[in-house]
């Protein structure tokens, strides 16, 4: 991602638009010589129409001139794009003209007549504003592309771990509590078979939309695999976990759900485990697997419900007074 | 002036900084009787003690002040807190420190002698642009 100099400086492209042609073959002169792209425009409109047809990342403007004047024009192409660096000159400056320009958000102004050299210099420093405002976004969107799950938004396998690692180590040291959830789609492959992978894959966005829905924002939803999500709750006991799970479950099977008719429950529904650290495991791996083992429980014991660990056994979550959450299953 | 207004004025917390005891007390009468809750700082470290004990939201202050000036203010208060709008005024205004006061951060760059009444329209515009009425 690091470029040398010569190879950014290679790639900028300037305008210069001024209606004194002597200024205009001047900068073009100096600016080539140095290495940049340059184009030169002899008017505002002329300005726009070649910056609305190819990108510029700089344009140094004349404010002075017949029609379309250089503030004009610095507001125009903030409004077509708000990245380039707009350069004021002029001869006729004044405090007033030169703050207000500046408060429109002109990246230097500079008085006519100038020195070649100190406009070198405004131009490599406007030049590494640009580089590092690239850099800075490459940065966000790979960081981005890292950690997200391409299919659902949510966060990916890769960095649930990542979290999971951190939020391990914060409950050490704070002797806090959290609790992990692992969801996996009951009979998702049959789903699939009756209505296609695109209408699954549809399924499992919804899914992770109603994840992030029911879910605070300091809790951490991530796709782990195929079919599953987990959801981390720093902070939370095994009682409001499981109410908050409760309340997941409820959002998805009361959905209504595309194609959902072939399902045994006529609609989307989950089988989920339950665990909490410090009380059911203290490693991670060891959270992760019985977080599993109280999912595939749920799964072996007839799907659609939530189990978790009691005392080192694995037992039901059932609603109080109302028996097991599974009442609605047919 | 409507009532809601002149609430509204009444939490806006202006400190004026200038050696010159005569400004102080200029744009102390003026932005007073607009409406606003306004201090006054005879110097640089006397605003920067202020700044410390409580919170404004609009900074007016004169350039050339002895021992610390009020380009050298300004990135101090920005640097606590980027949210205040600070205003400099000038008797000794050119291009290039006002284009480094707007770089730094400034709000506007004033330069003096002004009226009174200009001064109460940029501080009016000011405090609408940041939300403040």
């Amino acid at each position: 991602m690091m470029d040398t100099l010569m190879e950014v400086v290679e790639r900028v492209r300037i305008l210069v638009v001024d209606d004194e042609e002597i200024v205009r073959d001047l900068l073009y002169d100096t600016l080539s010589k140095t290495g940049y792209k340059v184009k030169t425009a002899t008017n505002g409109q002329d300005a726009i129409a070649q910056i609305e047809n190819e990108p510029f990342e700089i344009v140094i403007t004349d404010l002075k001139m017949p029609g379309m004047g250089g503030i004009e024009l610095l507001q125009r192409v903030q409004k077509i794009n708000s990245d380039i660096c707009v350069l004021i000159i002029t001869a006729y400056s004044t405090v007033e003209s030169a703050v207000s320009a500046m408060k429109l958000g002109a990246y230097d102004y500079i008085c006519k007549p100038f020195e070649l050299e100190e406009m070198k210099v405004i131009i490599e420093k406007a030049v590494e504003r640009q580089r590092l405002l690239h850099e800075s976004r490459m940065v966000k969107h790979y960081k981005h592309l890292s950690i997200t799950d391409g299919l659902t938004k949510v966060y990916n396998h890769r960095y649930f771990h990542e979290f999971l690692d951190r939020e391990l180590q914060r409950a050490r040291r704070n002797s806090s509590t959290f609790t992990l959830l692992f969801a996996d789609v009951d009979n998702f492959k049959q789903y699939n078979d009756v209505n296609g992978h695109l209408a699954g894959d549809e399924v499992l966005r919804e899914l992770a939309t109603i994840f992030l829905d029911t879910t605070r924002k300091t809790d951490f939803v991530a796709r782990y695999g195929g079919e599953e999500f987990a959801v981390l709750l720093p902070d939370t006991v095994m009682g409001g976990s499981l109410r908050v799970a409760l309340h997941i479950m409820q959002a998805i099977r009361t959905k209504k759900w595309l194609y959902a008719d072939a399902l045994p429950c006529k609609t989307i529904t989950m089988s989920t485990g339950v665990v909490s650290y410090p009380k059911d495991a203290l490693l991670k791996e060891e959270l992760i697997s019985k977080a599993d083992e109280a999912m595939y429980h749920a799964k072996k014991t007839g799907k659609n419900k939530i189990c978790y660990f009691d005392m080192n056994k694995i037992v039901d979550y059932k609603e109080e007074g109302t028996g097991s959450i599974n009442v609605d299953k047919e | 002036m409507n009532a809601l207004m002149e609430v509204k004025k009444k939490t806006v917390r202006i400190l004026v900084v200038d050696d010159e005891e005569i400004i102080r007390e200029m744009l102390f009468d003026t932005l007073s009787q607009a409406g606003y809750t306004v201090k006054t700082a005879k110097d640089g470290s006397d605003a920067i003690a202020q700044i410390g004990n409580e919170s404004f939201d609009i900074v007016i202050t004169d350039i050339k002040m002895p021992d610390i000036g009020g380009m050298e203010l300004l990135i101090r208060v920005l640097r606590t807190n980027p949210n205040v709008c600070v205003l400099l005024m000038t008797a000794y205004g050119t291009i290039k420190s006002a284009i480094n006061a707007i770089k730094l951060g400034a709000h506007d760059y004033i330069c003096k002698p002004f009226e009174l009444s200009e001064m109460k329209n940029i501080v009016e515009k000011a405090a609408n642009q940041k939300g403040l009425l």
